[in-house]
């Protein structure tokens, strides 16, 4: 018996231990903003590379799907809206939040998913990260082209453990930011009244855009 | 005689400063190597912290504020200033029209016609025709290595890359790549302190700012050797323009894709003007690296060209 005390009073320490071990773990994020990063293009590269898909028009659909949800693994689409509404976000419903999040996301998809001929094994080379106020992240990249080289900033922030871009900055042009002015264009908050209509307004422009895109002729 | 005498003494102080630049280039790239890595700064909260230290909680929480990363500077200057837009917006729209109707179509046609080569030609010839431009803005601003580069470049391009339509140096792929930063006296004014003014959309140049509009005007008008050989203004506005068209040649679409995502084109344009504007001046003298360790491999296995 006492024997057999021992023994669980063993194995509930080991399960203590282990248990504080996985917490540390835990605590820590599970991978750096920079590898974080590298992986999240790698595997987006790989999509594009993947022979199974080059030159096979009928199969572009189904790479643009892959392409989208591997984006999503490390992009922080919630983040990103949130950002490019800016303070008026704060009174925006659960639902309009939800909304807004899934247009935008469909307006960004069209926009950029489109371009996926457009590749030609450009390379992304990793710079240097900085970690500020332990939720912000910025990684330097450059892309490299055949012709020139670009440099891209990729600006990160650690939610629920896990580091996700919630911007990008190319040429000193910040995606959030210009969007952000778009919105701020147009998302009037001097009355409720006039806040509520032109949240109606934005909604519907943002519907509009992602009907026109989706409708637009496939290029050439 | 004593013409011919200052003529060769001013001709051995451009050698000698020719030299004395050519040399400045090397230390443009040594420069780079010895550049401190920043690999991570983790919890200082140093960086663009300054007004609000008085209430941490509040920013802790605030996820509006872009001072973390300390350039709000110019999102805010990109963010206002507009007192025009009625006068902006109709000249976007008239562009925009031009662009459409006019400039791409003939761009298209001239790319149809003119192989690739040739236009590259073209580009380096008049990129090193306009050095002045460049080398001004690059004094003016105490870029003193940017310009030694800038020198050299010119100079080696001229004779070696057969009167400039060659890039001898200054391309990536080039044994020789050097950092220029395409200096203009719009952000040599930026450099010195003077901000953007009203934004200001010129007609069929697109966007610009009253501040860059002055310096576009200097930098025609003045520092353009075009204007300098008493050659008559029709043929150098025919070169100006036959430049822009070439030029564009190589960055047909990016307007598009620009004005695709856009939900109010007029707005995204001026941002993406101003933004970059911005960053140009605040550039510091950046070079080009070569690739770093962790690179992503995109060829793992070679692919069919489609």
């Amino acid at each position: 018996m006492a024997v057999k005390m021992k023994r669980l009073a063993t194995i509930s320490l080991f399960a203590i231990l282990l248990c504080f071990a996985a917490g540390t773990c835990f605590a820590a994020p599970a991978q750096s903003p920079k590898e974080r990063l590298r992986t999240g293009i790698q595997d987006v590269i790989d999509v594009l590379n993947d022979p199974q898909y080059k030159g096979i028009p009928s199969k572009k659909a189904e790479q643009a799907a892959e392409v989208r949800e591997k984006i999503k693994n490390f992009f922080n689409f919630r983040e990103l809206s949130k950002r490019t509404v800016g303070r008026p976000w704060l009174k925006f419903t659960p639902q309009e939040k939800d909304r807004f999040i899934a247009l935008f996301t469909e307006l960004l998809e069209y926009t950029y998913l489109g371009r996926i001929e457009n590749y030609t094994n450009e390379k992304v080379s990793f710079d240097k990260e900085t970690i500020i106020k332990e939720k912000y992240a910025q990684v330097d990249t450059r892309l490299l082209t055949s012709k020139e080289i670009v440099p891209v900033i990729y600006r990160l922030k650690l939610v629920d453990n896990e580091w996700n871009v919630y911007d990008v900055k190319i040429e000193g042009i910040s995606l959030v930011n210009n969007y952000r002015t778009q919105f701020s264009g147009i998302i009037d908050t001097s009355s409720d009244a006039k806040f509520e209509s032109s949240k109606k307004e934005l909604f519907d422009r943002l519907e509009q855009k992602c009907s026109d895109l989706k409708n637009k002729p496939a290029k050439k | 005689m004593t013409i011919k005498n200052s003529a060769s003494t001013t001709l051995f102080a451009f050698l000698v400063l020719t030299f004395i630049l050519l040399t400045f280039p090397s230390q443009v790239r040594s420069a780079d190597s010895s550049e401190p890595i920043l690999v991570a700064q983790v919890g200082s909260g140093l960086i663009g912290v300054v007004a609000k230290e008085k209430n941490p909680e509040a920013i802790a929480d605030d996820d509006f504020d872009d001072n973390v990363w300390g350039d709000e500077k110019t999102q805010i200057s990109s963010a206002d200033s507009d007192p025009w837009e009625g006068y902006n917006r109709a000249m976007f729209s008239f562009n925009d029209f031009m662009y459409f109707g006019i400039t791409k179509p003939v761009t298209q046609g001239y790319m149809y016609v003119m192989p690739l080569r040739p236009r590259t030609w073209t580009n380096n010839f008049f990129q090193n025709l306009l050095y002045p431009v460049r080398v001004t803005s690059c004094l003016l601003q105490g870029r003193f290595y940017t310009a030694g580069a800038e020198t050299s470049k010119f100079i080696t391009n001229s004779i070696i890359g057969l009167g400039g339509f060659g890039n001898v140096v200054g391309d990536p792929a080039s044994t020789m790549p050097l950092y220029l930063g395409n200096e203009d006296m719009g952000q040599t004014f930026g450099k010195w302190g003077i901000g953007n003014g009203p934004y200001f959309v010129i007609p069929v140049l697109g966007p610009s700012t009253v501040r860059d509009a002055v310096g576009l005007g200097i930098d025609t008008f003045v520092l353009n050797p075009f204007w300098w050989f008493g050659i008559p203004w029709y043929y150098s506005v025919a070169a100006g323009a036959y430049n822009q068209i070439n030029k564009l040649s190589f960055h047909l679409g990016e307007y598009e894709s620009l004005k695709e995502g856009a939900i109010d084109p007029y707005l995204a344009l001026r941002d993406a003007y101003l933004s970059y504007r911005a960053k140009q001046i605040n550039d510091p003298q950046r070079d080009r690296k070569p690739a770093s360790e962790d690179a992503t491999n995109p060829n793992a296995e070679p692919q069919p060209a489609n």
